[in-house]
This record gives structure tokens, C-alpha cells and sequence, in this order.
């Protein structure tokens, strides 16, 4: 009797034991419209899809993302052009998140890359060209936004969903800092 | 040594583990860092040393781990004004790739390394950009970003910071003639 209860004791401090330093399991659901990943002592083990996973608290961790849509929109974003005139622009879009382990490992902040990205590529684009040329092919010059950010969406596991330019006006006296158009960060 | 014995010995030895685990875990914390985390120690008040990836245990009475975040952080910096070289009005735009190079360093000299790193870049950019004339073909703008990168890193070295990837997205100078057909794409 005495060496069975021994025996039940001990394994009962063993279990507190592997709780206390391996951790106790527990269940973790996820949505249908986020992913995840599995990391056990720091490391990325698997994805995670939606529905219902068990972790063991402690040596394990699920980081989630949401892979919603993101919309984009952003107006009256002032560019100088290539002539030296000034442009008014405005654009909206939306991008989603395709490859969840990219995309969490893309930035601190991964649901503001796309933001960044085509900010950057809408400038960088219309900076290229001059007003006339502008005003003739606006269409092209939004497919080539769209296929610029498109290529850095893609490598950081987004994809693009939608671009579109909403407004496009060169009306502004050349180089004349714009007050109403204050100079600001992505972050 | 009788059954009765042994099972004294195993009880007395059981609760003593058990007081110590219970003891230990009301002293610490449990701290997870992921692979792109770092986590800063420091023990009564001082750096101690920079947890890799891992579970770890910390005792919170004396210890203190601040989780940083290594991954970039992309950033658009817009319409910055200055005067070139010739004194010409200009104006720059860049997008770059912020990240933390040293936890240490970026923990203990900047609140929140990406935001307060912004304000350095700009007040930086304006004054390297300030010492040259703007060139709006591409391979000017590669060769310049990569020295306002360097220029850029140099400083935010000294702050655990560093860029990576900058692009400049905008860049007109009227000392350069105004150009009607499309620079080099």
C-alpha cells in the first residue's frame, strides 16, 4: 500500500513538474479569416490554419494574422513632376495578405506595407513624367503603379487587389512649397 | 528501511518540491521571445545581456526583459524642402527599410526606435541633401541613395538603427532644367 502511494505521489510531482517547466496545454481557435504561425521556444515550427489548435502554454506561442482586406486611400498627395510642375493626386486600393509567414516576417507592422508601398510607387512613378505626358496616358501610368507594387506586394507575401487613381490634376505653380500639403512619414 | 519509511521520505521530498516550484513561480515570469525578437536584460537596474529566441524564465523581482522588435519597418518620407547646393529650391522624397541593428543600444537611447528615428532621419536627410545637386536620372538617384543611406547609417549606428533599402521616390531640383520628355525609367 505504502509503495503505491509512493508511487502515485511521485507521479503526481511529475506532472506538476513538466507543467511548471514545459507548460500546460491549452486550445487556441482561429477564425476563419486569420492565420497563423507556431513557434515552440522562439523557433517558427508550422502555419496554423483556422480552426481550433492545441498549444502547450509556455513553450509554445501562436502569432496571429488577420487576412482580411486592407483598404488603401489616400488624397490630394502633392508630386513634383518631371517639368518641374506640381501634381495633384489622389488614389484608393486594397490588398490582401497571401502567404501569412512572409507577410508577418515583411514589418513590424505588416498590414502597413501595402500602405507604404503604394505610396512610394505612385510617387516614384509620377515623378518620372512630364505634366503633358501625364495628362495623355493616365491609364497607363496607373497600370504601371499597379505593376510596380504588384512585384514588391508579391515578394513580401500581399497581393494587390485593387489600384486605382480617383484624381489627377497639374494646376499647381511649379515648386511652390505647399502648406496645405505637409510633408509626412508612412509609419 | 520499511514501505511506512520510504513513503515518509517521498511525501516530506514532495512538498518540499512543491513549496520551492510554488516559491520559484511566484518570483518569475515567463518571457517568450520569437526568432525576430531580442530580448534586453537587465538585472537590478543594469544591462546584463541580450536574449536570443527561446522561453525563458525571469525572476521579476530583480530582472527586467524589454522585447524588441528586429523586423523592418518600411517608411515614406515626403515632400522634404531644401536648398541644393546652388541654393536652388528642392524638394526629396525617400522610402526606406527602418530596423533595429543593436537592442541594446536602441532600447536605452531612443523611447520608441522607429518613431524617434523618423525625426533623426529627416533632420539628416535635409542636411546631406543640402550639401548636393539633385540629379533626376536613375542611376544619379541609385548612386545618391546609396550615399544617403550610408551617410544615414552612420548616424543611426551610434543609436542602435539602421536603414536598409532606401529609395528615392521624389526628387526635383530647380537648379536642373526642367525636362519634357520622361527621365530614365
Amino acid at each position: 500500500m505504502a509503495i503505491l502511494a509512493t508511487g502515485l505521489w511521485l507521479f503526481f510531482l511529475g506532472i506538476v513538474a513538466v507543467r511548471f517547466y514545459v507548460g500546460k496545454p491549452t486550445y487556441l481557435t482561429l477564425l476563419e479569416y486569420q492565420q497563423g504561425v507556431l513557434y515552440r521556444k522562439g523557433r517558427p515550427v508550422r502555419s496554423v490554419k483556422p480552426g481550433r489548435i492545441r498549444v502547450w502554454a509556455g513553450i509554445e506561442k501562436v502569432i496571429i494574422v488577420d487576412t482580411r482586406t486592407i483598404p488603401i486611400r489616400f488624397e490630394n498627395r502633392a508630386v513634383t513632376l518631371v517639368d518641374g510642375t506640381t501634381a495633384v493626386y489622389s488614389f484608393s486600393g486594397s490588398a490582401t495578405i497571401q502567404d501569412a509567414r512572409r507577410a508577418l516576417y515583411s514589418a513590424q507592422r505588416f498590414s502597413e506595407v501595402p500602405v507604404v508601398v503604394l505610396m512610394s510607387c505612385s510617387r516614384s512613378v509620377l515623378n518620372r513624367y512630364a505634366s503633358n505626358q501625364l495628362r495623355m496616358n493616365e491609364r497607363t501610368i496607373e497600370e504601371e503603379i499597379s505593376q510596380a507594387a504588384k512585384l514588391k506586394l508579391e515578394a513580401q507575401g500581399f497581393s494587390l487587389l485593387t489600384f486605382r487613381l480617383t484624381q489627377f490634376e497639374v494646376d499647381l505653380p511649379p515648386d511652390e512649397p505647399d502648406d496645405a500639403l505637409p510633408e509626412t512619414d508612412g509609419s | 528501511m520499511s514501505a511506512d519509511d520510504i513513503w515518509a521520505v517521498a511525501f516530506l521530498l514532495g512538498i518540499v518540491v512543491l513549496l520551492s516550484l510554488r516559491i520559484y513561480g511566484r518570483r518569475t515570469v515567463r518571457v517568450f521571445i520569437t526568432d525576430y525578437q531580442r530580448g534586453v536584460r537587465f538585472v537590478d537596474g543594469t544591462f546584463r545581456d541580450v536574449l536570443g529566441p527561446g522561453s525563458y524564465r525571469s525572476n521579476c523581482n530583480r530582472e527586467q526583459v524589454t522585447v524588441v522588435d528586429m523586423r523592418p519597418q518600411p517608411v515614406a518620407l515626403e515632400r522634404i524642402f531644401y536648398q541644393d547646393a546652388f541654393s536652388a529650391p528642392s524638394v526629396i522624397s525617400i522610402a526606406a527599410e527602418l530596423s533595429v541593428g543593436d537592442p541594446y543600444r536602441a532600447t536605452s537611447q531612443l523611447k520608441d526606435p522607429i518613431r524617434d528615428s523618423l525625426d533623426l532621419i529627416r533632420e539628416q536627410l535635409r542636411g546631406i541633401a543640402t550639401q548636393s545637386i539633385a540629379g533626376i536620372e536613375q542611376e544619379t538617384r541609385h548612386k545618391s541613395a546609396h550615399a544617403i543611406a550610408a551617410a544615414l547609417n552612420s548616424d543611426l549606428n551610434e543609436c542602435g538603427m539602421r536603414v536598409a533599402n532606401l529609395e528615392i521616390t521624389e526628387l526635383w531640383s530647380r537648379s536642373v532644367p526642367p525636362q519634357t520628355t520622361a527621365g530614365a525609367n
